[in-house]
């Protein structure tokens, strides 16, 4: 059974949201303020974080930067009434995986969670290569993230390690950029697909000898990207 | 604190300021050097030495003249430019509490349509058990007791600022409005346990707007609710009677107020914490119009507090008896 911690400071929305989440096979941890979150996370184990992010104490973004802080990869979804755009990316810089804006509607909550849990799973499985894949001295790991390349090892965040998987399993073909944002985030997740070009930046720099002119990850003007080994 | 976007006239602000000192300056100076030459004119075309000094002092006396007028404009102008200042910075106050604000009934709003949708969607749901749909109608009525306070405040804020704050007298037993408020409020949907203490002198009459005052009692007691410490809610309403006065105390074991906060809690907009912290609910519009009602009514509205997390007392006071 999958244990969702719900940090929601509205009585009310966290009664009705437990009882449907409980209804649907869902074990759920209440938190009603910031300042807890961290501690009952430590507690527990948990496979999704459904976090409001105005809250007393500290606010939602506050807490998702502390839980990456911590290594943790489990998946965010925020629950926000804030609804402009750079509000939305705000969070998802913050680590956030996923956002709905209040109100919303129980069976599209419902729908976005295992839409997180099917990409979890997808990443976690192996690849067509196993749980590692090595290439010219590089190595990524897919279930602990960890990448090695030219500049040593880096821990990759859960969606940087989703993006690179997704390529390379893609390897030689080119794939746009909503191709990648439906894969790896959903594509509603994202106000726009130019966001994904952060994430390619970022593997470059750990995998590539010069990222400036990249080899592996390879940007296809006007589509989207390749990944191939030359 | 309030970001001051406008720099450019802060800039101006500074440079208004330079530039009139530095005209003040190179009026004195000029004036010296204008007498000095006068009266080197007057020697050199052999003026008597009584002439010279006549000349030098009336000269003097103009010096003196144009440099009072010369202080008296600098004054003004000085005055001038800092009441620009300070209606600059007040303004620029008011828009970030209105940010606030805008986000603040964003979020209000929000959260109980939310709670309502997710409600009537677990109504829907087959997989939920016909025994808890049951407990989803008190709580949907409490999510639109909410909006409809919430819109309330937002109306009446606004009949404020266009007419004032009209009220109707009529001869009122205060004890049984307090009472009445405090059983409405009890069942106020709290995270943590809720008591209130009642120490309500029975039969006190005054002349009030019966439900202007309601709501004002209520949002102030509402107040005390929310912002409790994370444990519990321990409440305390107390209402006595002097010779010409009635006093309504609620005192509240939460977080507290600062010095500041016990000042500007009542002013429009104004929330304790910023937006994405903030310790409760609300708009910031209930203890503002609390306020205007009970000056409305002749009475005064403070807050008391020890410092943050020593609680806080709001104290009312109203004029006693009834008249026709």
């Amino acid at each position: 059974m999958k244990t969702i911690l719900l940090v929601e400071d509205d009585v009310n929305l966290a009664q009705g949201l437990i009882l449907n989440l409980e209804s649907e096979g869902y074990q759920v941890v209440h938190v009603d303020n910031g300042q807890e979150v961290l501690p009952v996370f430590r507690d527990g184990i948990f496979d999704l974080i459904l976090l409001d992010i105005m809250l007393p104490g500290t606010d939602g973004l506050a807490v998702c930067r502390q839980i990456r802080n911590e290594g943790a990869t489990l998946p965010i979804l925020f629950l926000t009434a804030r609804d402009q755009t750079d509000q939305k990316v705000e969070g998802l810089i913050a680590g956030g995986d996923d956002y709905i804006t209040k109100p919303f509607d129980m069976a599209e909550l419902l729908a976005r969670i295992q839409g997180i849990f099917r990409r979890q799973a997808w990443l976690l499985a192996p690849g067509s290569a196993g749980e590692t894949f090595e290439w010219d001295g590089r190595r990524l790991d897919y279930k602990t993230f960890e990448a090695e390349g030219p500049g040593g090892k880096v821990r990759l965040t859960h969606k940087e390690c989703m993006v690179a998987k997704y390529l390379i399993e893609r390897e030689g073909e080119v794939v746009s950029r909503d191709q990648l944002l439906d894969a790896v985030w959903g594509y509603h997740a994202y106000p726009t697909n130019r966001t994904v070009d952060n994430f390619i930046l970022k593997l470059r720099k750990t995998f590539e000898d010069d990222p400036a002119s990249p080899v592996y990850f390879e940007t296809i003007r006007g589509v989207g990207y390749r990944f191939k080994r030359p | 604190m309030p970001r001051l976007s406008s720099r450019t006239a802060l800039i101006l602000f500074i440079v208004l300021v330079v530039i009139a000192f530095a005209q003040a300056i190179w009026w004195v100076v000029f004036m010296a050097i204008l007498v000095d030459e006068k009266v080197d004119i007057a020697r050199d075309l052999g003026a008597s030495p009584e002439m010279v000094q006549m000349i030098q002092e009336q000269e003097t006396r103009r010096q003196i003249m144009v440099g009072l007028e010369g202080t008296f404009f600098l004054i003004l102008l000085l005055v001038g430019a800092w009441l620009i200042y300070r209606a600059l910075v007040k303004a620029e106050e008011l828009k970030f509490h209105q940010e606030n604000f805008i986000m603040a009934v964003t979020h209000e709003l929000k959260t109980p349509l939310a709670s309502m949708l997710v409600s009537l969607d677990s109504m829907a749901s087959p997989r939920i058990p016909e025994d808890k749909k049951q407990t989803l109608v008190p709580r949907m009525k409490d999510d639109i007791r909410r909006l409809e306070r919430i819109i309330e405040n937002v109306l009446q804020a606004g009949r404020l600022d266009r007419d004032g704050q009209p009220i109707e007298l009529q001869p009122t037993d205060l004890s049984r409005l307090v009472e009445r408020s405090i059983d409405r409020l009890s069942g106020f949907s709290s995270p943590v346990p809720v008591t209130i203490n009642r120490d309500i002198e029975p039969e006190v009459m005054i002349m009030a707007d019966q439900a202007a005052l309601t709501r004002a009692i209520e949002a102030v007691l509402e107040n005390s609710l929310k912002y409790h410490d994370g444990q519990q809610v321990e409440v305390t309403v107390k209402l006595t009677t002097t010779d010409s006065k009635v006093m309504l105390s609620i005192t509240d074991k939460g977080i507290g107020l600062s010095r500041e906060d016990c000042e500007t809690v009542f002013e429009r907009f104004y929330r304790v914490g910023n937006e994405l912290t903030r310790r409760s609910t609300g708009t910031g519009l209930g203890l503002y119009l609390a306020r205007e009602v009970i000056r409305a009514h002749k009475g005064t509205i403070a807050a008391r507090s020890e410092g943050e997390g020593k609680g806080a007392t709001f104290e009312i006071t109203l004029p006693s008896g009834v008249h026709e």
